[in-house]
């Protein structure tokens, strides 16, 4: 019911992150790529906000001990069982004693494990998560180390796969935030192209390109979220992450939408991204078109999916035949 | 008050560009309309000095939520708070506390001084932010001291600190740029609690100069 970690170069304990305790300064945490993370958990029809485990770069190695069904979804990773190349975004089934290695990842930063039946760590806050900052959560509030036992809960086998192409794409959409209006050259920010620092982790992302001149960098703290993009002292922006503090005292000028936040979070130091401007109703119409798709593709992986609902409407039932209308 | 967008599932609702006494009482009243309206598709709110930082699922919610958020009336009853008063032990100066001498110094004040004035008034709870179960207390424009200009890698967790107009506690490990002049023994945030701080918005919080062998007494 568990497996032991052979090698890991930064991977944590996730689940969809720590909701209702903001208030006290406890970062959201969770995946920072939300829909590769919930997808590993429905290929084995966990719950698709069960703990999995974050891995990044792709440098992990682990030895099961028992039977299981487990998937890699995220990013673009060499995965291999005892020596054999796997698939990704795929159930696989592994026995006692084999070993999964993890060698690098093709695109991309980080890729989800998720185990039939979940990671089994005590919820802290309501939460599998790994809150690092406080270092509490996930497994013994840290990152994982060679040596150490990851137990799973009880799941069942099941057998699911979907074709994902990696998004590579350096264009990041934003909507303008609360002090779009200090930020006197904006041509410049949205005509540039922006670099992600070795400086930059689940906490934050430091960015390095032109300067942004604005008309005040001290503004009074008050909270932040996801994608929000403040200005620091210096003149450069920084993108809050899944870790990111809960509140902030620099100018919010923009914030990433959220269905480009895991676009981001798959990004490493090195990779160079651009800004884009949309409005916040097609930021929202996006987001709810991917959260469709992804109960879509919940909905595909159930394999005793209900054919037929009865309704009631003013007393009177009815049943209602369901179909797949793209086939 | 105003309400703007922070990305596609986030809204602040702001009463003032500044801290002040009237805009912290609206946010207030604010925290006490979202826990009693129970509006649907809330997900978790992050109230602060001037502003309350709503996040929500767009799915459910978005202009509906902005138009109840229109209907909370800031000039409603002033809310009663409990008026609890939480003391906090503190060793000041030495290793504790090592840039006492250097507040003083900003300040024209002897470091008993800072003690006297650090210890000498309530402070109120405005905000719980940058990191799990920070207290930003507000108004000791008597020893005011900026941040360093060059935060220090690590701040032992009971750390008690000045930047600006505030002090604050660090209630875990952690780097940090508010210049420190003492430290207490008190575990201030406790993830085997629930809540797990010590201090809610609104609380008082008053400083108790104690000595080494009353630090000591309290680590026991």
């Amino acid at each position: 019911m568990s497996m032991i970690v052979k090698n890991s170069f930064f991977s944590t304990v996730q689940d969809i992150g720590r909701f209702g305790f903001q208030r006290y300064g406890i970062p959201q945490s969770g995946p920072m790529d939300d829909v590769s993370f919930r997808i590993a958990n429905l290929l084995l029809g966990n719950d698709k906000n069960e703990g999995a485990i974050e891995i990044t770069s792709g440098i992990f190695e682990a030895v099961f001990d028992d039977d299981r069904t487990i998937a890699i979804c995220g990013g673009d990773p060499i995965v291999a069982i005892n020596g054999h190349e796997m698939k990704r975004c795929r159930s696989i089934d592994v026995k006692n004693g084999d070993i999964l290695k993890l060698s690098g990842m093709k695109h991309g930063f980080r890729t989800y494990l998720a185990v039939d039946g979940g990671i089994k760590v005590e919820k802290v806050f309501k939460s599998k998560s790994t809150c690092l900052p406080a270092k509490f959560g996930g497994f013994m509030g840290r990152k994982l180390i060679a040596g150490d036992l990851i137990e799973f809960g009880d799941g069942k086998k099941v057998e699911n796969q979907i074709d994902l192409t990696f998004e590579e794409r350096s264009k990041i959409r934003i909507i303008i935030g609360p002090q779009w209006g200090y930020l006197k050259n904006a041509d410049e920010f949205l005509g540039a192209k922006y670099e992600i620092t070795s400086d930059s982790d689940r906490v934050g992302y430091r960015l390095e390109g032109p300067k942004l001149d604005l008309s005040t960098y001290d503004i009074v703290s008050e909270g932040v979220t996801i994608g929000t993009i403040q200005v620091t002292g210096n003149g450069l922006p920084i993108v809050m992450m899944a870790d990111h503090q809960t509140t902030g005292g620099y100018p919010k000028i923009a914030n990433v939408i959220s269905v480009d936040v895991p676009i981001l979070g798959q990004k490493k130091p090195g990779d160079e991204i651009e800004f884009q401007l949309i409005d916040s109703d097609a930021a929202r119409a996006l987001y709810i078109e991917r959260e469709r798709w992804l109960r879509s593709v919940e909905y595909d992986f159930l394999k005793d999916r209900p054919k037929s609902y009865l309704i009631k409407v003013d007393g009177v039932q009815f049943k209602a035949e369901v179909k797949r209308a793209d086939g | 008050m105003i309400i703007e967008r922070l990305g596609d599932r986030a809204l602040i609702v702001k009463f003032s560009d500044e801290m002040n006494r009237i805009a912290h009482l609206s946010v207030m009243k604010l925290d006490k309309f979202l826990f009693d309206s129970k509006t649907e598709g809330i997900i978790e709110w992050i109230p602060s000095y001037a502003s309350i930082t709503v996040l929500y699922d767009p799915e459910i919610t978005d202009t509906s939520l902005i138009k109840s958020l229109k209907h909370f009336n800031e000039s409603a009853e002033i809310i009663e708070t409990d008026g609890r008063v939480i003391e906090i032990p503190v060793l000041y100066g030495g290793e504790f506390g090592p840039d006492i001498e250097s507040v003083a110094k900003i300040n024209n004040v002897s470091v008993d001084e800072i003690i006297k004035i650090h210890s000498g008034a309530d402070y109120e709870v405005w905000m719980i932010g940058f990191m799990p179960g920070f207290p930003y207390l507000y108004g000791i424009e008597r020893i005011s001291a900026p941040r360093l200009k060059s935060p220090r890698k690590f701040v032992p967790a009971g750390s008690v600190g000045i930047a600006g107009n505030q002090t604050g506690i660090y209630p875990i490990d952690s780097p940090g740029g508010w210049q420190i002049i003492g430290r207490t023994p008190l575990k201030i945030f406790d993830v085997r609690k629930d809540p797990p701080t010590l201090f809610k918005m609104g609380d008082k919080v008053r400083f108790i100069p104690i000595d080494r062998e009353g630090y000591e007494r309290l680590c026991r």
